[in-house]
C-alpha cells in the first residue's frame, strides 16, 4: 500500500479479508499460525513483541469494525472511551485528552454535549461516526475499515464514507476498506486487492480492476452486481470452497469456465500482466 | 384427492393483496410505574397508514431503509402480526380478523419467505422433513387419507423430491437427508421456497430474500424467483431496501419512510424521474459500480428518527432537501435547529446566556417554551428572532409568533398544510411540492 | 476430555450400585456383625465401624441408596420441571407469572433447610427422600426449560413456521422442545451431583433415611465423626471418599456435557 491512497480489499464470505485485516493489526486469536511477512513502513509486524504491537495499534494503524455496538463498552461513557484510549498511548493532561475528545467528536458532525452519553443512546450512524473518531483522534497513519457500512442503511452509508474521504485527505491517512461492496470500492478506492478462498487473485488500480479485470473470478464478481443499469442478471456457479480441503491447483478452477488441466495442476503465480496490474490466472494475458 | 394438485384460481382478475390504510403499532417497553403515569399510549408506529394494491401476476417492490416498516407490512400480511388498524383483503376477502381454522386456510394461499436463511430452518429437522412439513399441517386438506398412513408419507416424499427438483436443490435423493448445517446459504434460501411454495400459495411475501447471501449467489436465487412467478403465475410482495435489485425484479415499486408509503407507482416511471424528495436521494445514493462514473451526492441531513414521536407533517421534512415551510416544521425543529446553533463552534457572541442553556426548552407539537426570567424575557424573544434569521429560510417562514407570557418565551409555529397523495405523472406521491 | 472422566465415573458407579450389594452380602452391614473398629486388613478392606459392620459393605451398599435417590430426585424433578419450564415459556402471560412466582419462592428456599422439612413431614425412606429432593430441584429444571424455551421462542424457524400454519401444539413440541431437550443432561449431571450432597446432608443431620437402613454414606460419616478425635480415620473417609468422587464424578460430567452443547447452541443461531 501507497501513503495516502485507499485500498480496496474484496471478496465474498470466507475469503479472508476479515483474517487479513486482523492480521495486520496482530489481534488474531493465539493459536493461529501467521507465516509471511506484514511490512509497516519496513518494519516487519510479525516479528513485534506483543509491547512493541500495542504502541503501534492505535498510535499508527486503527481499525474499525462493522458492527460499532459490539467495540464500544456499554458502561462506559464516550467521553471515557476517548479518554482511556488517549492515555494508553500518550501521557497529556486530562483537560488536553477531554479537548481532544470534544474535537473529534465535533469533526464528525456529533454535537460535544454528548460526549457523556453512553453507546446505547446514539444510532448505528452515530455509533460508527464515534468508532471512527475514536480511531481517528490518536492520528494513525493508516485506518483498516472492516465492512464499516454494511449494517449501515444507504443514507448513512454514503454519509460515512464522505467522512471517511474528508478525513483522509485531512489527516493525510491511508485507508484499507474491507468489504464485499463493490459499489462503494468503485466510488471511493484508488486500488483493489480481489480475495479468493485465503488467496490474492487479483491486484490492481481501481479502473483496471472494474474495466479490464484480467481473472475470471473478478470477472464473475462484477458481473454479478446488481445495479440500476443492470439488464440480466449473472452469477457464479457453485460456492466458494472449503478451507479446510481448498481445490488442487488454482482455488477457482472447479467454478471457472475457462478451467483447464493446468488449473488443476498448478497453483498459478501472481503475475504483472501490465504495469501495476497483477493476476494469478494461467490464462491472464487472453483477457488483456 | 382434493385440494392440492390444482392451485386455488384467484376469484377475481383485479387484486391480489389490497392493504387499505394499514396501521400497526407496538408497544413500547417500560417500566411498569412509568406506563402509569404517562398521559398518552407511547407506541412505535411501525406501519401507519400504508395502502396499496397488488394485481395478480405482478411482483410489488415495497423499498425503504430500515426501521420504515417495510418488514412489518409483510409480515401484517400473512397474519404474523395484528394489524392495530385498516384492513387487508386478499383475494377479495377481508382477512384482517381472520382467526383460528379459516386463518390456517388461508396460510396456504399467502406465505412469506424470511431475510436470513440460516435462522429460518429449524435445525433439528432434515431437509425433506422440513420441505414436506406443511404438507402435514396442513393434511386435513388431503381428504380421507390416515396422516399417519405409509401411501401418504410417501406422496410426501414425492411431493418434496419434485419441489426440490424445481428450486434446483439437486440431487435431490442425497439432500433429502441433510441437515441444514450441511448447506450453503444459496442451497438454503432454495429450501426455505421449496417449502414456501409446496402448498401451491398464490402470493409471496419476499422479506429481503436475497441481503443475506454473497452477491456471486444472489442472480440464481432472484432468476429463481422470476422462474417460478412465470411458471406458477405467482403474485410477489418484494420487500427490499436495494433499490436496484427493486428495479430489475418488479414492476410496480413503493417507497417508504417511517411508516408511510411516500411515493408509489410503476417502476419504469419512478426510476426514470422519481417526485419524492426520499425517493431522488435514495435513487442517488446508489453506488454505481464504474469508478469512471463518481458523482459528488447531495445527501439529506441526519438520520431516520425514532417512530415513537414521528415528525409532524411530512415525516421527511427535518432532512429534506426541498423542505417548505409547510411541510411541518414543529417545536422540537426549532429546539434542534438552536442546539446546533449553540454547540457551533464558530459562533461568536453571548446567545448562550441569553437563549441557553438547551436543556430548558421544552417543545410539545408545535410550540417551543424557554422558562427565563422576567427580566430576560424581553431581550430573549429578540435574540430569538435574531437567531432565526440564520435559520434556513423555510423553517424561520413557518414560525407563527414568538411571544413572551410572564417569564416564558414561545415560539409557535404555522399548522402544517395537510398532506394528500397526489397523482404526478403516472405514479401517486405524498409531498407537498405537487399539491 | 472432562466429561469422559465423569462418565467413567458414573458407569463405575453404576456398576457398584447394581452389582456390588450381590456380591456383598447384607449381614456385613448388620450392627455387630464382627468386631468393632477394626482397621483396614485384608478381611475387612476398609476396616469395621463403631457398631461392628464392615465399612467396605457400607460403602458398597451405600452406593445402591445414593444412586436410587439420585435416580428419583432428579429424574422426577426433570419429569415435573421440563413440561412445566416448557408450558410456561412457551404460553406466556399470567400462568407463566404464577408458575414462576411459586418456582422463585421455592429455588429461594435454602435447599438442604426445604428438604429437611419435607422429610419431617413425609417421613423417612429411600422413596421419600427421593421426593422431597425433587421438590427442590424441579424449579432448577423449570427455570432452564423456560429460559432456553423463551429464546428459541424468538428464532427466526419458529416464526416461520407459523407462517406456515403450524398449530401452537406442534411448533411447541417439534420445533421447541426439540431444541431445548438438548441442555438437559447438562442439568441432569449438574443436579445430580448436588443431589447426592443434599442427600449426604440430610443423612448427616440425622433425617431422611431409616436408621438400620444398609448403606447411608452420609450417616456414617455422621456416626464416624465422634472417633476422629482417637486416630479412626476409616470410618469416615472412606464414606466421604465416595461421595466427593460421585458428585465430583458427576460435575465433570455435566461441566464436559456443557461444553459440548454450548457450542452447539451457539452454532444454531449463527
Amino acid at each position: 500500500m501507497q501513503e495516502g491512497e485507499t485500498l480496496g480489499v474484496v471478496g465474498e464470505t470466507g475469503c479472508g479479508k476479515s483474517t487479513l485485516g486482523k492480521a495486520i493489526l496482530g489481534i488474531l486469536p493465539a493459536r493461529t499460525l501467521v507465516a509471511g511477512k506484514i511490512l509497516f513502513r519496513g518494519r516487519d509486524l510479525t516479528q513485534l513483541s506483543n509491547l512493541m504491537y500495542r504502541r503501534i495499534r492505535g498510535e499508527e494503524i486503527a481499525l474499525i469494525f462493522q458492527d460499532p455496538m459490539t467495540r464500544l463498552n456499554p458502561l462506559m461513557r464516550i467521553q471515557d472511551h476517548f479518554l482511556e484510549e488517549i492515555h494508553a498511548h500518550e501521557s497529556v493532561s486530562s483537560t488536553e485528552a477531554r479537548t481532544r475528545a470534544r474535537e473529534a467528536l465535533v469533526s464528525m458532525g456529533i454535537h460535544e454535549t454528548r460526549i457523556r452519553n453512553y453507546p446505547h443512546e446514539f444510532s448505528g450512524g452515530m455509533r460508527q461516526r464515534i468508532m471512527i473518531a475514536l480511531a481517528l483522534v490518536l492520528k494513525p497513519s493508516l485506518l483498516i475499515a472492516d465492512e464499516p457500512t454494511t449494517s449501515l442503511d444507504v443514507i448513512v452509508e454514503a454519509q460515512i464514507l464522505d467522512i471517511l474521504q474528508d478525513l483522509k485527505e485531512a489527516y493525510h491517512m491511508s485507508l484499507l476498506l474491507i468489504t464485499h461492496n463493490l459499489g462503494i470500492v468503485a466510488e471511493v478506492c484508488d486500488r483493489v486487492a480481489v480475495l479468493y478462498a485465503g488467496k490474492l487473485v487479483e491486484l490492481g488500480s481501481v479502473r483496471d480492476i472494474f474495466h479490464k479485470p484480467l481473472h475470471p473470478y473478478t470477472q464473475g464478481l462484477l458481473s454479478s452486481v446488481i445495479h440500476l443499469e443492470t439488464k440480466e442478471l449473472h452469477s457464479i456457479e457453485g460456492s466458494p470452497p472449503d478451507l479446510i480441503a481448498p481445490p488442487s491447483g488454482c482455488r477457482f478452477h472447479p467454478r471457472c469456465s475457462y478451467a483447464e488441466p493446468i488449473c488443476t495442476d498448478k497453483i498459478p503465480p501472481l503475475v504483472e500482466f501490465e504495469p501495476g496490474h497483477f493476476a494469478a490466472c494461467h490464462f491472464g494475458d487472453k483477457f488483456l | 384427492m382434493t385440494g392440492l394438485g390444482n392451485r386455488a384460481q384467484p376469484a377475481s382478475n383485479d387484486e391480489m393483496l389490497r392493504l387499505e390504510d394499514l396501521k400497526v403499532h407496538f408497544p413500547v417497553k417500560m417500566p411498569f410505574v412509568q406506563r402509569l403515569l404517562q398521559r398518552e399510549e407511547t407506541v412505535v408506529h411501525a406501519v401507519d397508514g400504508v395502502s396499496f394494491g397488488i394485481r395478480a401476476g405482478e411482483i410489488l417492490g415495497l423499498v425503504g431503509e430500515s426501521g420504515c416498516g417495510k418488514s412489518t407490512v409483510g409480515r401484517a400480511c400473512v397474519r404474523l402480526v395484528k394489524p392495530t388498524a385498516g384492513r387487508i383483503f386478499f383475494d377479495g376477502q377481508d382477512i384482517t380478523e381472520l382467526g383460528g381454522g379459516k386463518l390456517r386456510a388461508l396460510r396456504r394461499r399467502i406465505q412469506i419467505i424470511f431475510q436470513d436463511p440460516h435462522a429460518s430452518l429449524n435445525p433439528a429437522m432434515t431437509i425433506g422433513k422440513a420441505i414436506g412439513h406443511p404438507l402435514r399441517i396442513h393434511s386435513s386438506v388431503f381428504g380421507p387419507q390416515k396422516t399417519g398412513s405409509e401411501a401418504f408419507g410417501e406422496w410426501i416424499r414425492q411431493k418434496v423430491l419434485t419441489a426440490m427438483k424445481e428450486v434446483g436443490l439437486t440431487p435431490e435423493e442425497q439432500l433429502y437427508d441433510k441437515y441444514p448445517g450441511d448447506l450453503s446459504g444459496g442451497q438454503k434460501q432454495r429450501v426455505v421456497m421449496a417449502r414456501a411454495l409446496i402448498l401451491e400459495p398464490n402470493l409471496l411475501v419476499v422479506d429481503e430474500g436475497v441481503s443475506m447471501l454473497d452477491m456471486s449467489v444472489r442472480a440464481k436465487v432472484l432468476e429463481l424467483m422470476l422462474d417460478l412467478k412465470r411458471r406458477h403465475g405467482l403474485t410477489y410482495l418484494f420487500i427490499t431496501h436495494d433499490l436496484a435489485t427493486a428495479k430489475f425484479m418488479c414492476d410496480q415499486i413503493a417507497i417508504m419512510y417511517l411508516g408511510r408509503i411516500v411515493e408509489i407507482g410503476p417502476a419504469s416511471e419512478i426510476y426514470a424521474d422519481p417526485k419524492h424528495p426520499y425517493t431522488k436521494a435514495l435513487l442517488q445514493v446508489i453506488p454505481i459500480p464504474d469508478p469512471d462514473r463518481r458523482s459528488k451526492k447531495v445527501l439529506p441531513r441526519g438520520e431516520v428518527p425514532d417512530a415513537v414521536h414521528p415528525p409532524a407533517g411530512c415525516r421527511f421534512h427535518p432532512r429534506c432537501p426541498a423542505v417548505l415551510s409547510s411541510c411541518g416544521w414543529e417545536g422540537r425543529d426549532f429546539v434542534d435547529f438552536l442546539d446546533e446553533h449553540l454547540s457551533d463552534p464558530k459562533r461568536v457572541g453571548d446567545d448562550e446566556s441569553v437563549l441557553g442553556p438547551i436543556e430548558d426548552w421544552r417543545a410539545k407539537g408545535l410550540v417551543a417554551r424557554l422558562e427565563s426570567d422576567p427580566l430576560k424575557v424581553g431581550k430573549a424573544v429578540e435574540r430569538v428572532k435574531a437567531v432565526l434569521t440564520e435559520a434556513p429560510v423555510s423553517l424561520a417562514e413557518a414560525v407563527e409568533t414568538i411571544s413572551s407570557q410572564n417569564r416564558t418565551v414561545i415560539v409557535r409555529f404555522r399548522s402544517p398544510d395537510q398532506l394528500l397523495q397526489t397523482k404526478v405523472q403516472g405514479r401517486t406521491v405524498e409531498c407537498l411540492l405537487y399539491q | 476430555m472432562l466429561s469422559w472422566i465423569g462418565l467413567g465415573t458414573l458407569i463405575a458407579f453404576i456398576f457398584i450400585g447394581i452389582f456390588g450389594p450381590v456380591l456383598v452380602s447384607v449381614d456385613q452391614t448388620k450392627a455387630l456383625a464382627y468386631p468393632i473398629l477394626l482397621p483396614p486388613s485384608l478381611q475387612h478392606w476398609m476396616g469395621t465401624d463403631g457398631i461392628g459392620r464392615d465399612v467396605f459393605a457400607r460403602v458398597i451398599w451405600g452406593t445402591r441408596t445414593s444412586l436410587e435417590i439420585m435416580a428419583i430426585g432428579a429424574l422426577l424433578a426433570l419429569i415435573a420441571g421440563f413440561p412445566l419450564g416448557l408450558l410456561s415459556g412457551f404460553v406466556g402471560g399470567k400462568l407463566d407469572r404464577l408458575l414462576v412466582l411459586v418456582m422463585d419462592s421455592v429455588y429461594a428456599f435454602p435447599g438442604l433447610l426445604l428438604a429437611a422439612l419435607i422429610a419431617a413431614v413425609i417421613g423417612r425412606g429411600i422413596f421419600n427422600i427421593g421426593i422431597a429432593i425433587t421438590v427442590i430441584y424441579i424449579p432448577l429444571y423449570f427455570r432452564v426449560t423456560r429460559n432456553q424455551t423463551l429464546s428459541t421462542r424468538e428464532e427466526l424457524y419458529v416464526e416461520a413456521a407459523r407462517a406456515l400454519g403450524a398449530r401452537s401444539r406442534t411448533i411447541m413440541l417439534s420445533y421447541i422442545a426439540y431444541n431445548v431437550v438438548i441442555v438437559i443432561p447438562v442439568i441432569f449431571s449438574l443436579s445430580a451431583a448436588d443431589t447426592i450432597l443434599t442427600a449426604a446432608g440430610l443423612s448427616y443431620l440425622g433425617l431422611g433415611l431409616e436408621i438400620d437402613i444398609p448403606g447411608d454414606w452420609g450417616r456414617d460419616l455422621s456416626d464416624a465423626q465422634r472417633f476422629l478425635g482417637s486416630g479412626i480415620w476409616w470410618t469416615s473417609l472412606f464414606p466421604g471418599l465416595m461421595i466427593i468422587l460421585l458428585t465430583i464424578g458427576l460435575s465433570f460430567l455435566g461441566e464436559g456435557l456443557n461444553d459440548i452443547v454450548n457450542p452447539l447452541l451457539k452454532k444454531e443461531r449463527g
